[in-house]
Parts: structure tokens; C-alpha cells; sequence
């Protein structure tokens, strides 16, 4: 019957289960010593698909590791949907949880986060940004209770590592590993027209973004900012993330 | 040449476009692919329509949707589906319908065609145009599944002859009469790849004219060619359909017997695999073209809207 078929060639490939493709042959499968070519039809492309979505891990660690890599998270999560522009998500997951990955490259979690965030950001949906002039109208008192809300596309990543370097880099930075103070960096990732952008944040400015995106008004969010980075300047950082599209059009403002 | 379609059309307006959904016509077009995208931005390469994969423009948004908004502008437009896995047991993802459903609505696609295979099971989606049986079972399965899809999108679509590379036994009913079959009893038509019909005729020994011999005309929608790969598999010989290469001979042989006998149809140049400078996909959509000129000059459109 077709379902027990089905269940069985899923297992034969993804699962590489052999008692799964001996059972296939068994009820007729024929030309069986060909089963592999579907095998490798799905772990290839899947393979390039993540290859495309990770294109820094993969450079990183090298082909032939990266090939290992995909096999064993295609095996253990295999697409869900067939669109998959989505597939990849839970890749940075993966990769943590994989002793041998992390032990060399500690940083490839993160790396891979930063790379799906790209990713993700690139196919999100499309929104307006904020700029400057949709506030120029505000009255001043207005401002601490202003709720700016981060463009659909941003996404905030905080890492131990230097991870802004890292991405897209062609090989490991020299020196390598980092000494610890010059190690973390923390990374903005947003598309507001058509380009990805990958921005390095300050402390201060991953604070109070983060608190922005956490849902507080521009008054905590700055006194957050402050509290994480003694250099934190909110006209500054306004400025700066207004002229680069980090909001999104649809700002609030608290009831008095 | 039949670009001139393309060619002729007045950009100087700049907005009017192309009448939405207009039909892909009778002549040669190749697939659209994110490499080439440029050349289609930066001007009006000749070719009489396009292909997409409808998988790859289910995203919310950003560059890629922006950038087929724009080129379909310009050319008439076929989505080809990859993914719907029609002939799975456990029927249709309605999530995925929907997102075709919307893809469809916002760009008018004159064709819609999908495949005579299967790809998810238990949830999960394989990536792989995967064989069926060819059984009465497998039949109403796809027939059903076919249906819902036609009911979800609101038109008719084309199913699409694989290549595979294992059989069954308990396989009841040719190949050929499976796919006239469910279209038949779908209503829906058929996108007849002849490159699968020669890479299946060869790995399981049956004669590709037997096949074509099988066809009803009239169902025939459009017609695929592509290169397949003559290789090796665990030591023994097989051909495996990459769509890595130039057509090859054999398969231009099958084109031009299925266009003199079926009449003229939109015929596709895909290639998928080390993918090639533009000129090279024209220039065998062109020797395709030439082949339509010949063999079947009148070009009336064709359409597969209900």
C-alpha cells in the first residue's frame, strides 16, 4: 500500500535505514541497487541549500566538514515545508548541541545565527522604515514616552565572540582566538529597502535596541542603553539607526 | 525568432506592463534562474516566456518577489511547482495550497504545472521528485490530490511525466496511462517532458515511442527538454536527469516526433545544474524554436486558464 511505501522510502533516505530499503526491494522494489541515487538527490541539495544559507560556517570549516555537518542535521530535522527559503532555522541549535563542531570552532553557533538572521532578514516581509522627518513634527516632552518599534527585518544577536568579524570572512582572523576583552561583539542585522545590512553595536546601542524590542519606551530603552555602555549617546544612536532604517514607520506614544 | 514577443512589447510606458495572465505561447522559453537575474533587470533577453519554480517565491517578501514583479513585466509566465507532492497518500499541505494560491493570484501565471510524483511524507519533505507505484490506488490518490489543487488555485493545471530510477511490481498500469489517466479523469492537462521520457525509457527498458505514441495531443500543455547525465550508478550504467547540461540528441529526436505529431506547444529549456552563461540556455531555446518553425509554424497561443 502507498502509505507504507512512502513511510519506507523516507526511511531508506533520510533515515538511512537499510531494513527499510531491504523491505522495499522485498515488496517489489525494482532496480533497488539505484535506491542511492535518491538518497543523494536529497542530501545534496538540501546540503547546498544550507551551504547557500551559511555560506561563512561552510567557508570556515570547509567543504568536505560542512557536508558532514548538513547530513547529520538534514537526518536528525528533515524540511517540514517545501519552501525553503525557511529551511535552516534551527541549524545554529544544531550546531551548540554538536560536540566535535563547537570544541574546535566555538564560535559557529553564533556565526551561524548572525547567517541565518541575513538569511531571514532578506525574506521577510517587506515594511517602510522610520526616518527622521516622521518625528520632526513630535513635541519634546513627547520623547520619553515614545515607543519606536524595530523594523520587521532587524534582528539582534550578542555574542562572547567576534562574530561580526567573522562573517563573511574567508578564513579564521589572525590572531586566533581573540584575547578575551576584544572577543565579544554584538551584531544588528536588517533589511529596510533591498540590501542586507550587518552592523557591529556598541554595548550601549545592543541595550537599548534590545530593550526596544522588548517592548519598552524610548525612556527606559535609553536608560538601559546607558546602564550597559558609559559612552551611550541617545541622540547619537537615534540619529544613526533613523538614517539607517533599524525602525519601522508605525511608531506609538505612551498616554501621558 | 520567437523572443520578438518579448522584444516587441513597449517598455516606454514604464508601468502598464503585460496584460496579466496572459497565456505562454506556442514557442520556446526557458527557465528563469536567480543568476540571471541581472540580465533580465538590465534588459530584455529574447526569449518568448519564462519559468519560475512557485517554491522558490512563496517568501513574505524582499529582492527576490521585487525582482520577479519587475521581470514579469516584460514576459509571459509559467510557475512550475516542485513541491506540492501530489501523488503523496496522505494528501495536500493546505498551508502550502494557500501560499500557491497567493503566488498565482499575484502574478497570473498563464500555466501552472506540478509533477506526477510525491516528496512529503509523515511531515516531512524530501526534496526529491520521488516514484510512485503505478497502481489503481496510487492512481486515485493523485486523481484526488489533483483535484483539491485545481479546486484550491480556482484553474486547471499540468502534471508532469518524471524520470526514476526504480520501479515496482506491483505496478498495474504503464507509465504513459498512469499520467493520460489521471489527466483525464482530473481534467487537468499534461506537461510532457521528453528528456524524462528518454531517461526513464532507458533505465527501465521500454521504447520512449511507446510513450509518446500513448499521449492524447490535446491534453499536451507544454513540453519540457533538458540534459540528463549518462553515468554510473554502483557500477552500472543509468542515465540521471541533473539538468546540468545541453540537450542531448536523442532527446531533440523526441521533440521534434512529439512536436510533429502534437502540433505546436510551449516548449521550455530547463537547466538546474552548473548553471550556464544566458547565452547558452537561449541558444538551445533557440535551436528549440527553430525546431517550432519548422514543424509547426502556426503559433497559436495556448492557455491552461479554466
Amino acid at each position: 500500500m502507498l502509505p507504507d511505501l512512502q513511510t519506507a522510502f523516507c526511511a531508506g533516505t533520510v533515515g538511512r535505514d537499510t531494513a527499510a530499503v531491504a523491505a522495499l526491494a522485498d515488496g517489489g522494489m525494482e532496480n533497488g541497487h539505484r535506491f542511492g541515487i535518491y538518497r543523494n538527490n536529497i542530501f545534496q541539495s538540501l546540503t547546498g541549500v544550507l551551504a547557500a544559507a551559511f555560506p561563512t560556517v561552510s567557508k570556515l570549516v570547509g567543504d568536505e566538514n560542512f557536508a558532514v555537518l548538513a547530513h547529520r542535521f538534514i537526518a536528525a530535522h528533515p524540511p517540514q515545508r517545501p519552501s525553503l527559503y525557511a529551511y535552516g532555522g534551527n541549524f545554529a541549535a544544531f550546531l551548540a548541541g554538536f560536540a566535535p563542531a563547537v570544541e574546535e570552532l566555538p564560535f559557529l553557533p553564533d556565526l551561524a545565527q548572525v547567517e541565518w538572521a541575513v538569511n531571514e532578514a532578506y525574506f521577510e516581509a517587506d515594511a517602510e522604515p522610520l526616518v527622521a522627518d516622521h518625528l520632526a513634527g513630535l513635541a519634546p516632552e513627547t520623547y520619553a514616552r515614545l515607543r519606536l518599534h524595530l523594523h520587521p527585518t532587524v534582528r539582534l544577536i550578542g555574542s562572547d565572540w567576534p562574530v561580526w568579524d567573522l562573517w563573511g570572512a574567508e578564513a579564521l582572523p589572525d590572531p586566533w582566538p581573540p584575547g578575551e576583552q576584544e572577543g565579544a561583539q554584538r551584531v544588528l542585522v536588517r533589511r529596510p529597502e533591498s540590501k542586507v545590512d550587518v552592523v557591529m553595536l556598541t554595548p550601549g546601542d545592543f541595550a537599548f535596541l534590545g530593550a526596544l524590542a522588548a517592548g519598552d519606551a524610548l525612556g527606559e530603552a535609553a536608560a538601559a542603553g546607558a546602564a550597559a555602555g558609559p559612552d551611550f549617546d541617545l541622540a547619537t544612536c537615534l540619529a544613526g539607526h533613523l538614517a539607517g532604517g533599524t525602525f519601522h514607520s508605525g511608531y506609538t506614544i505612551d498616554a501621558s | 525568432m520567437a523572443a520578438e514577443d518579448g522584444m516587441a512589447f513597449d517598455h516606454g510606458n514604464g508601468l502598464a506592463g503585460r496584460n496579466k495572465r496572459d497565456p505562454v505561447p506556442a514557442a520556446a522559453g526557458i527557465g528563469l534562474r536567480h543568476t540571471h537575474y541581472g540580465e533580465f533587470l538590465n534588459g530584455r533577453p529574447a526569449t518568448a516566456w519564462l519559468e519560475v519554480h512557485s517554491e522558490n517565491y512563496l517568501c513574505p517578501g524582499g529582492p527576490r518577489l521585487a525582482t520577479l514583479e519587475a521581470i514579469r513585466q516584460h514576459y509571459p509566465l509559467s510557475c512550475h511547482g516542485v513541491g506540492l507532492s501530489l501523488g503523496s497518500a496522505e494528501g495536500l499541505d493546505p498551508g502550502h495550497l494557500e501560499q500557491l494560491r497567493s503566488l498565482f493570484d499575484r502574478f497570473e501565471p498563464g500555466l501552472v504545472s506540478e509533477h506526477v510524483s510525491w516528496s512529503t511524507t509523515g511531515g516531512d519533505y524530501l526534496n526529491d521528485l520521488l516514484p510512485l507505484p503505478y497502481t489503481e490506488e496510487a492512481l486515485d490518490i493523485l486523481v484526488r490530490n489533483i483535484g483539491q489543487a485545481q479546486d484550491a488555485f480556482g484553474r486547471r493545471i499540468l502534471i508532469e511525466n518524471p524520470s526514476s530510477y526504480v520501479t515496482f511490481a506491483q505496478s498495474t498500469i504503464p507509465e504513459w496511462e498512469f499520467c493520460a489517466e489521471a489527466a483525464r479523469r482530473s481534467g487537468c492537462g499534461l506537461l510532457l517532458d521528453v528528456n524524462n521520457i528518454h531517461v526513464s525509457a532507458h533505465n527501465h527498458g521500454y521504447d520512449a515511442l511507446e510513450f509518446l505514441n500513448a499521449i492524447p495531443g490535446d491534453l499536451v500543455g507544454e513540453i519540457h527538454i533538458a540534459g540528463h547525465a549518462d553515468t554510473e550508478w554502483d557500477g552500472r550504467p543509468v542515465l540521471i536527469d541533473d539538468h546540468g547540461s545541453t540537450v542531448k540528441e536523442a532527446v531533440w529526436d523526441l521533440l521534434e516526433i512529439a512536436l510533429s505529431r502534437f502540433g505546436p506547444k510551449p516548449v521550455l529549456m530547463e537547466w538546474d545544474l552548473d548553471l550556464p552563461p544566458l547565452e547558452t540556455l537561449l541558444g538551445e531555446a533557440g535551436r528549440a524554436q527553430a525546431l517550432l518553425d519548422r514543424l509547426a509554424p502556426e503559433r497559436p497561443a495556448l492557455d491552461n486558464v479554466a
